[in-house]
């Protein structure tokens, strides 16, 4: 057998493990680690070791940096492009930048749409179905993986068909409990307008909408990977969930953060119970009127400093309200 | 209520990109193969042109760190480097990887200021400042007695003694995981015969200084 005897200094020198050990591939994977199991040997770990714990010397760039450069770049691409003289002032740059940006999608989006007749469906991409729930409405669905997904009021999911061979992606907008079917060779990854979250297989609640400022990942089972998708900043970098914990995603200060969280407050929706802990009353005109659709006329306000705490399972709006008024005093 | 289901689009998100803020379609390029994104900028995107910025300016960041630590003149050297990308990208050239396309054409600048003296990366043109320096890190589980960690500091100060061809040439190999052909064409040694002798020359010696 070819590896056998293989010195630390011999295992360096072949390029199939080397590459494996930096990036594997299903093939490689498969290969090394039933030969690391034939032959508990020191030597293959110490390599392995080795070559994981190489680093070279890094120099971070900071955003505005990156932004910075970035922004140079593209005004002398775009005087390349006009083949005009350096602008007096790189607002009006910018202003075309994103205008031409804009242009373009029109035209990309436009000629998508020409172009697309159902006949000239190519097999190798998927068809993305979109699934949407209206605001009051709820609704569980499946998806081809064995994945189940229920969603929330008003809230947009986007899933192909059928996911492809090597990856399974949605697009979420709005709040989801995801149930996902184990399947570790292809990760399921839900993009959010801000952050991606990638699963191999787990249950967990991902709540995020355009309008709030806030996105959450609570976390029933397993583990979950979120990124966000501002490139090159601290919140760039992955965080991992355990069970019971709670990432939460701020838009304006782009901050990360890890926390625990009530179940049934956090996904108590799917089993249709409404949880409030504390909430505002906001909080709670917000959460009700998402829930049963439709708009409160709101006189007046109570004075409650410590906040509304109640549970409800498949009540009705009118008992809700009950509810609410018996126990925290309100009309 | 009704489930409405329609069927929308194939895989093309890019419709849900019209905001001018950049990271929307970063994640849409990110499923996409490098050569794609390639073929995308090179087919006019601009936004595949940004993607790829984003994607590579800190990499290529350290990778130019590697030979000088004048900061600001790394940039320079980045910036001309995607500029020059940006007005060259109608010739014809299709790549699988565009990793080994920067790297490849940020070398071949960082030769030719080795040579010119007037604007060279390396101001004082020492080939001590050319390290490739590495660190081993000795945080490791694995460790857990002396011996372990006198193995690797060991092996650590083999590394940052070996000539500087060689240290590069290991660079590419353990660090950036490059093919013996790209690491050949990187270096612009062209055959991979000499690029496969430099990292096993260099590994060799690691395992005379050990020994």
């Amino acid at each position: 057998m070819k590896y056998k005897d293989y010195s630390l200094y011999d295992f360096l020198k072949d390029k199939f493990f080397v590459d494996w050990v930096k990036k594997p591939t299903m093939e490689s994977d498969l290969f090394w680690k039933s030969w690391m199991e034939d032959n508990p040997e020191k030597e293959i770990e110490k390599a392995k070791e080795l070559l994981l714990s190489i680093k070279y010397r890094e120099a971070k760039i900071y955003q505005t940096e990156l932004n910075d450069s970035l922004e140079h770049i593209l005004r002398k691409a775009e005087e390349f492009d006009l083949e005009l003289k350096p602008a007096e002032s790189s607002k009006y740059y910018l202003i075309k930048w994103a205008t031409s940006i804009a242009l373009f999608l029109m035209a990309v989006t436009f000629t998508y749409f020409i172009l697309k007749s159902p006949e000239s469906q190519d097999l190798t991409k998927s068809v993305y179905v979109l699934r949407e729930t209206s605001p009051g409405m709820k609704s569980t669905i499946k998806l081809s993986d064995g994945t189940t997904v229920s969603l929330n009021s008003n809230t947009k999911l986007k899933a192909p068909e059928r996911f492809l061979q090597n990856t399974r992606e949605v697009f979420l907008e709005g709040e989801a409990y995801f149930q996902v079917k184990k399947d570790s060779r292809r990760p399921f990854i839900i993009h959010t307008d801000d952050m991606q979250i990638k699963v191999l297989g787990t249950s967990f609640n991902v709540r995020s909408f355009l309008d709030e400022a806030k996105i959450q990942v609570a976390l029933g089972g397993g583990k979950v990977e979120a990124h966000s998708n501002i490139v090159n900043n601290e919140a760039a970098y992955s965080i991992i969930l355990s069970p019971n914990e709670m990432l939460t995603y701020s838009k304006s200060i782009n901050k990360l953060n890890k926390d625990t969280f009530d179940l049934d407050e956090i996904v108590g929706w799917k089993d249709d119970k409404i949880v409030f802990q504390k909430a505002s009353f906001n909080k709670v005109v917000s959460k009700l009127q998402n829930w049963y659709g439709g708009q409160f006329i709101i006189e007046g306000r109570p004075n409650n400093e410590t906040g509304f705490s109640s549970t409800f399972q498949g009540k009705s709006l009118l008992e809700v309200l009950q509810g609410m008024s018996s126990t925290s005093g309100f009309k | 209520m009704e489930n409405r289901l329609n069927v929308c689009d194939t895989v093309e998100p890019e419709i849900q990109f019209e905001k001018k803020d950049n990271r929307k379609f970063i994640s849409y390029f990110k499923s996409k193969s490098e050569k794609e994104v390639w073929d995308k900028f090179r087919g006019g995107s601009k936004q595949a042109f940004i993607f790829i910025y984003q994607e590579y300016f800190q990499i290529l960041f350290n990778y130019v760190f590697q030979f000088t630590k004048d900061r600001a003149q790394i940039k320079d050297r980045l910036q001309e480097l995607f500029f020059d990308i940006y007005k060259k990208r109608d010739s014809p050239n299709s790549t699988d990887s565009i990793k080994f396309y920067l790297y490849r054409s940020l070398r071949r600048r960082i030769s030719k200021s080795l040579q010119s003296k007037i604007t060279s990366i390396f101001s004082n043109g020492q080939e001590q400042k050319y390290e490739f320096k590495v660190d081993i890190s000795v945080e490791n589980i694995l460790i857990k007695e002396e011996d372990d960690l006198l193995w690797k500091t060991k092996l650590e100060r083999g590394m940052n003694r070996l000539p500087s061809r060689q240290k590069e040439a290991l660079y590419y190999y353990f660090y950036e995981n490059f093919s013996y052909k790209e690491i050949a064409t990187i270096m612009g040694t062209g055959k991979v015969k000499s690029a496969r002798t430099l990292i096993y020359r260099g590994i060799d010696s690691l395992k005379m200084i050990q020994n």
